[in-house]
């Protein structure tokens, strides 16, 4: 099984500013998912971040530890290396689409990549069938809704091959049914042997989650799968107050 | 008489490409004091229709009555004074650098002395537990101060209702039982309000009250 | 009724062309009679695409005030021919001076519709142009994405006076010399907004690789056709024919 990413002993400031997490490691293979669950402000997305390579290639900060994708340290990677092996995608549709055509989105990654016209059809093509969004080609991304939005940042992030699938938030400006819509195919992407992390504060949607990093405890965190975070009493009164098990999930 | 009747409502939103019908025909009344989930799924044409409601859209048919009156016939003053908007984004609507003087804003148009100004305005530091933040810069808020903020600086001006667009997405749980607290706090005042949110759960338990929209029509006025 | 699409099939190089040269001729005329069929002409190929007068007149409305504000000022430095209107002996209004306000106003009007031109075209065909033309991407997409943000700034300025309004300032009773306070007013909230989502696009893009070579191929292909051909030869040599004429006039 491969090794997709490993995060060793990962921590995080920025400039001029307190810890904002600490020591966090785990590692994922192939077709493995990982959610990411805290409150607000917890450093959920800054780690996002740093997994694929934003921070601290754009974003200034200090990082200690290391994330190695497919073997090869994310520091020694360029942006466009690492645009080929992990893929984000964001909460806001609207500041991830800036292209007058669904089609010229999707083509944007490998267009950026200088791949030849015909490879940069098929992938488009190829994605789009995938996920749905064939008939919607000609559109412009403004006129759809928000939950097909998403899905063509997805696409558009899907279109590079990435091996490691980044989920900010996605669904959290979405309706349930979109929602739905976007874990099914997320669900599609695992079963092909995508690893995927997933950023969510509603653990509901974490549910296709192989593992639960839960973030937010000041700087401590904890590890587990579903079964052990809804099993832990105390992480589940700190972080979601008197809410009984029952209705979390 | 009622706060609100809203009567035989369209509204069409034009694109550049495409017009496409958001409300197609809809027809309800709010009374004062209301609490009321104005639900839907997006696209249904709710965060319009809340537009509509403070007259900040006009429709293409149909009236708004504001307390009897057309709310054409309203500035957006005189309907700031009755009605308080929140945006999703609390950052849209703050104005000032500190946040005594943004609770202070809007009191400054009134003809109040400067003793009652300060007393209002202690009153909301004191309700949103902000007075430890109060000559703070609003950008360097919390997300919740920042909505706590927006909320206290709306309240001061002690409208009859206060309209919240989707006031929930990206809350976590703590932060979603803290908001229902600060609606506690709206209704304690005597203060009506409408959430316009996709978030089901959330808003049937702080309403009273459901609107429920679909794809432009009007599903139910008035479930429980 | 249903707006005219012509311009839109042009080539965007054609348009670039045709741009450039009304420009050039605004900047290099100053005759006002010249510059008004300019701009009559510019309108009518505005209107060849799609943008009408009732559009451009909704556009142009808040300008209106600059407008006069420009025309007052040019007048009072440029004084020639009938004093209109006179304090003492300074001649403020003169229908010299107010004959070259209007070319100068002339003038913006045409280069600004002119570049409105453009607009007939969707971006990622003037990305396409420009890059044709020799343009680094970079700033062709920079252009991009100044199309594509310019309505998000609309859209908060538009918001931000709302939410001013309904907190009480009533914008239509404030007196004209203190209406720049309001601005300060919605700066921040505006452009705190504006500037966090720029920088949100400029992380998508840059996680989409986009920079990554000196050069990046393009699925879209642009093809002049015998239309592009067609006027391109008729607005260059429209063009020569005018700039004869003007010039040998003078």
């Amino acid at each position: 099984m491969t090794e997709v990413l490993s995060v060793k002993g990962l921590s995080f400031h920025y400039p001029d500013s307190e810890p904002l997490f600490e020591d966090i490691s785990f590692s994922l293979q192939a077709g493995e998912a990982l959610g990411i669950i805290g409150p607000s402000g917890c450093g959920k997305s800054t780690l996002a971040l740093a997994l694929c390579g934003i921070i601290p290639h754009r974003i200034e900060g200090r990082i200690e530890g290391d994330v190695f994708i497919l073997g090869e340290d994310i520091r020694k990677l360029t942006l466009p290396q690492i645009a080929t092996r992990v893929g984000i995608v964001f909460q806001d549709p609207e500041t991830q689409l800036f292209l007058p055509q669904i089609i010229y989105e999707l083509a944007f990654g490998p267009e950026n990549l200088c791949l030849p016209r015909e490879k940069i059809t098929r992938v488009v093509n190829e994605t789009a069938a995938l996920t749905g969004l064939e008939s919607l080609l000609a559109q412009h991304p403004y006129e759809i809704s928000g939950g097909q939005q998403q899905l063509v940042a997805l696409s558009a992030v899907l279109c590079l091959d990435p091996s490691l699938l980044i989920l900010d938030e996605v669904a959290s400006q979405l309706d349930q049914e979109s929602s739905a819509r976007i874990l099914s195919i997320v669900q599609q992407l695992k079963h092909k042997g995508k690893t995927v992390v997933m950023i969510d504060h509603n653990l509901k949607r974490l549910q296709l989650a192989d593992r639960i990093l839960v973030m937010g405890f000041g700087l401590k965190h904890h590890l587990g799968n579903m079964n052990d975070i809804l099993d832990h009493k105390e992480l589940l009164e700190e972080y979601f107050g008197n809410t009984p098990a029952e209705r979390v999930l | 008489m009622s706060f609100w009747i809203v009567k035989d409502l369209e509204f069409t939103y034009r694109g550049r490409q495409i017009n496409q019908p958001v409300l197609k025909g809809v027809s309800f009344s709010i009374e004062a004091g209301e609490t009321v989930a104005l639900m839907g799924p997006n696209g249904s044409g709710k965060t319009t229709l809340g537009k509509l409601l403070m007259g900040i859209l006009e429709p293409d048919c149909g009236q708004v009555l504001l307390e009897g009156r057309d709310i054409k016939n309203y500035s957006l003053g005189e309907i700031g004074a009755r009605i308080g908007y929140i945006f999703q984004n609390p950052e849209k609507q703050i104005f000032t650098s500190s946040v005594r003087e943004e609770i202070n804003f809007g009191l400054q148009y009134r003809s109040f002395t400067a003793e009652e100004t300060n007393r209002r305005v202690n009153e909301m530091l004191n309700c949103f537990e902000l007075t430890h933040r109060a000559e703070a810069f609003p950008f360097n808020l919390s997300r919740g101060e920042k909505q706590r903020l927006a909320l206290a600086a709306v309240l001061a001006l002690e409208p009859g209702f206060i309209i919240f667009d989707e006031p929930t997405t990206g809350l976590d749980m703590r932060r979603k039982d803290n908001f229902a607290v600060l609606l506690e706090k709206v209704k304690a005042k005597g203060t009506g309000y409408i959430l316009i949110s996709h978030d089901h759960e959330f808003s049937s338990i702080c309403c009273d009250r459901e609107i429920i929209l679909k794809e432009g029509n009007l599903v139910c006025a008035g479930c429980n | 009724m249903r707006r005219l699409q012509l311009m839109q099939r042009l080539d965007p190089r054609t348009k670039l062309l045709l741009v450039v040269l009304i420009s050039t001729m605004a900047i290099l005329f100053t005759d006002i009679l010249w510059l008004a069929a300019l701009f009559c002409s510019t309108l009518l190929f505005l209107f060849l695409g799609g943008m009408g007068p009732s559009f451009l007149a909704a556009k142009m409305k808040r300008f209106l005030f600059l407008f006069l504000a420009l025309l007052v000022i040019q007048s009072i430095f440029s004084p020639a021919g009938e004093p209109l209107l006179a304090v003492g002996s300074l001649n403020i209004i003169t229908t010299g001076g107010i004959v070259k306000g209007l070319s100068v106003i002339l003038r913006m009007l045409v280069i600004i519709s002119s570049a409105m031109i453009l607009l007939t075209s969707d971006s990622m065909d003037l990305v396409l142009g420009f890059v044709h033309l020799r343009i680094p991407y970079e700033i062709a997409f920079m252009v991009l994405l100044a199309m594509r943000f310019l309505p998000v700034l609309e859209e908060e300025i538009r918001d931000a006076l709302v939410a001013v309004q309904l907190r009480g300032v009533n914008i239509k009773e404030i007196p004209l010399g203190q209406k720049i306070k309001i601005y300060t007013y919605i700066f921040m909230p505006v452009v705190v907004s504006s500037l966090l989502k720029a920088k949100q696009t400029a992380i998508a893009m840059e996680a989409r690789a986009f920079r990554a070579y000196e050069r990046r191929t393009y699925l879209k292909e642009l093809t002049l056709q015998k239309a592009d051909y067609a006027l391109m030869v008729v607005v260059l040599l429209a063009g020569i024919a005018l700039f004869t004429i003007y010039f040998t006039g003078r």
